[in-house]
């Protein structure tokens, strides 16, 4: 049969539709391209996927703003709540649930997953965004499922989605996990103890398979050597903020100049720079810090006026502080050179 | 991993009720608040209990059969771990961040986990659960000590809510979801539930951090995100009811434009 491919220009008009707000337009043009024969799993996965990209990358490069996201996310969002309606379920799988990894709050990319796995058969309970660790555990105590897929965006909510995945053991039901925190290979999955790893939720489909003819051995933590250092940031995190933000007035003379809105950013950025130390060492994962998040920075603060050696001061400022934290020294050293490269 | 000592540790919990005549959930209890029972975990995630655990909740009834308070007989047990490592276990250390979390972010009563005994007050748990936390820190655990104390504070914060108020704001909230005629009115009683549940709201366009970032305007008007106080009562309330209740509301929203649509 023919499928018509969903192309580039589709995306964009549906880009132009969120940009202008426009719920209606948004919910047509996904559900035509539906009724011309396209796969629901790729509108969901091409069409909203592609698109909500693009909304990151646009307040990425300060284009737009937050309520601009939230718009546009809650737009995608109903376009994915409409879909589901004309989504026909083929023979029952088995149930599953979804959640967001503890402290995690974007839930579209566990919402999207939750809408393919029900295209793919599943009976899929969804817990939406952030649920407690404690709640998981409570409410998988009562139920049966084959497993429960765990979503994590953000890398500084790993810490959340390993308490998440020792919920799931608790209650002896086999943990899987995804999202862009988790990166481009099962390394942070496995030290976080996870039964497994899914690129993208048709692979996440096809292991739920498997599990269901046979669940997996439970997995093994692998233990980091770094993780203690990683609890011990996170328990002093506000105190380094404060010391670091001392050493930031001595390093960075136009911080004398900042108002209490811009100081409130300064130390929320320094905050945001320990909590991605804190992930990469939970996991023994420097590409975290070094290759995702330095740069991710870099490109947001630049976007916004500040100037390009701003994040290498930031880092002085907390290499000057981070005492007894040597493995949190090493990677910001590394960090600082890398920021050196780029700049030059 | 985190044995006291060469004793292997191979009873499940039960095992440790049959012999001490604690109940299981008490015996929970005691582990999270007070540090009293130091499981083993095997490769499947499973907690396993030696004879030093045992021997230290029998020491802990026999100190209150002699009339100590619950919290100062456990912190005295605790404390006297036969071998309490400087350092402890990475495990350990974990736990014990961890249940301080799942103290601060006190869950509702299901009958889970209760009280360890009825007169056992709820504001004496929070100084012996930090007590117990920093003892077992030990030295090496001056910034957990400090992570404690802000916790130990949200915890006390916490214990003065009696829970049924958060069930019925929430239980109110998904009443009205039923009588809706617009995603307008789902994100007023979104709102309505976000201040009983001590916070506020505010348009996304001026969300600095206090903010949670969960719009309630599901795609209608501005986006709307919730506001309260980092590590305050609210916050905890929020982060703890919030996401289910904004979950259920957005189901109602998608029924809602559904029956428009057959209508339409």
């Amino acid at each position: 049969m023919h499928q018509p491919q969903i192309t580039q220009a589709d995306v964009k008009r549906f880009v132009d539709h969120l940009a202008r707000r426009d719920r209606k337009a948004a919910v047509r043009q996904a559900l035509g391209l539906l009724e011309a024969g396209a796969p629901v799993q790729d509108v969901v996965q091409v069409l909203l996927g592609s698109a909500q990209a693009e909304v990151g990358r646009r307040w990425e490069a300060n284009q737009w703003s937050v309520a601009d996201e939230h718009a546009a996310t809650a737009i995608t969002d109903a376009v994915l709540g409409a879909l589901a309606w004309r989504v026909e379920v083929a023979e029952d799988q088995g149930h599953v649930v979804i959640t967001c990894a503890e402290g995690e709050w974007h839930s579209l990319p566990a919402r999207m997953a939750a809408e393919v796995l029900r295209l793919h058969g599943w009976q899929v309970t969804f817990l939406g965004a952030s649920t407690p660790a404690d709640h998981l555990r409570r409410f998988l105590a009562e139920v049966d499922a084959i497993g429960v897929v765990i979503s994590c965006s953000v890398p500084i909510f790993l810490s959340g989605a390993q308490r998440s995945i020792q919920a799931a053991h608790a209650a002896e039901i086999p943990a899987l996990v995804g999202g862009r925190a988790f990166g481009p290979d099962d390394l942070r999955a496995r030290r976080l103890g996870a039964d497994g790893w899914a690129p993208d939720t048709v692979a996440a489909a096809h292991l739920l398979m498997v599990w269901r003819r046979e669940p997996p051995e439970a997995a093994k933590p692998m233990a980091s050597a770094s993780e203690r250092e990683s609890l011990e940031l996170e328990a002093a995190r506000p105190e380094l903020i404060q010391a670091a933000m001392n050493e930031l007035f001595l390093r960075f003379p136009p911080l004398a100049g900042y108002n209490d809105n811009q100081l409130a950013r300064t130390r929320e950025d320094l905050g945001y720079i320990l909590q991605f130390l804190g992930a990469a060492l939970l996991t023994d994962d420097p590409r975290i810090f070094l290759d995702e998040f330095l740069p991710w920075l870099t490109r947001v603060l630049t976007a916004r006026g500040l100037p390009a050696g701003v994040v290498t001061v930031g880092l002085e400022a907390l290499a000057a502080v981070l005492d007894g934290y040597p493995r949190s020294q090493k990677l910001i050293a590394q960090g600082r050179r890398l920021a050196v490269d780029q700049s030059t | 991993m985190s044995s006291q000592d060469g004793d292997p540790a191979t009873m499940s919990i039960g095992e440790v009720s049959r012999r001490t005549g604690v109940t299981v959930p008490t015996l929970r209890a005691w582990e999270r608040r007070y540090g009293l029972l130091v499981p083993v975990r095997t490769a499947g995630g499973h907690r396993r209990y030696s004879d030093d655990d045992v021997r230290r909740v029998l020491a802990v009834l026999k100190l209150t059969g002699q009339g100590w308070a619950m919290a100062a007989a456990a912190r005295r047990v605790a404390g006297q771990g036969s071998a309490s490592p400087v350092r402890p276990p990475v495990d350990e250390l974990r736990d014990r961040l961890w249940s301080a979390l799942d103290q601060a972010l006190r869950e509702l009563p299901a009958g889970t986990e209760a009280p360890a005994s009825p007169e056992e007050p709820l504001a004496m748990d929070q100084d012996a659960a930090s007590a117990g936390a920093q003892e077992a820190a030990g030295s090496s655990g001056a910034s957990v000590r400090t992570a404690m104390v802000r916790q130990r504070r949200q915890t006390a914060a916490a214990a003065g809510q009696p829970d049924w108020q958060l069930l019925e704001t929430v239980h109110q909230a998904t009443r009205g979801l039923l009588y809706i005629a617009s995603a307008r009115e789902a994100t007023e009683i979104l709102i309505a539930a976000v201040h009983r549940l001590g916070g506020s709201t505010i348009p996304a366009g001026q969300a600095d951090s206090w903010a949670l970032p969960i719009d309630l305007s599901f795609g209608e008007g501005e986006p709307i995100l919730p506001v309260a106080e980092p590590l305050s009562l609210a916050r905890m309330q929020l982060e703890q009811m919030l996401p289910g209740l904004v979950e259920d509301t957005r189901r109602a929203v998608q029924l809602l434009r559904r029956s428009e649509d057959l209508d339409g």
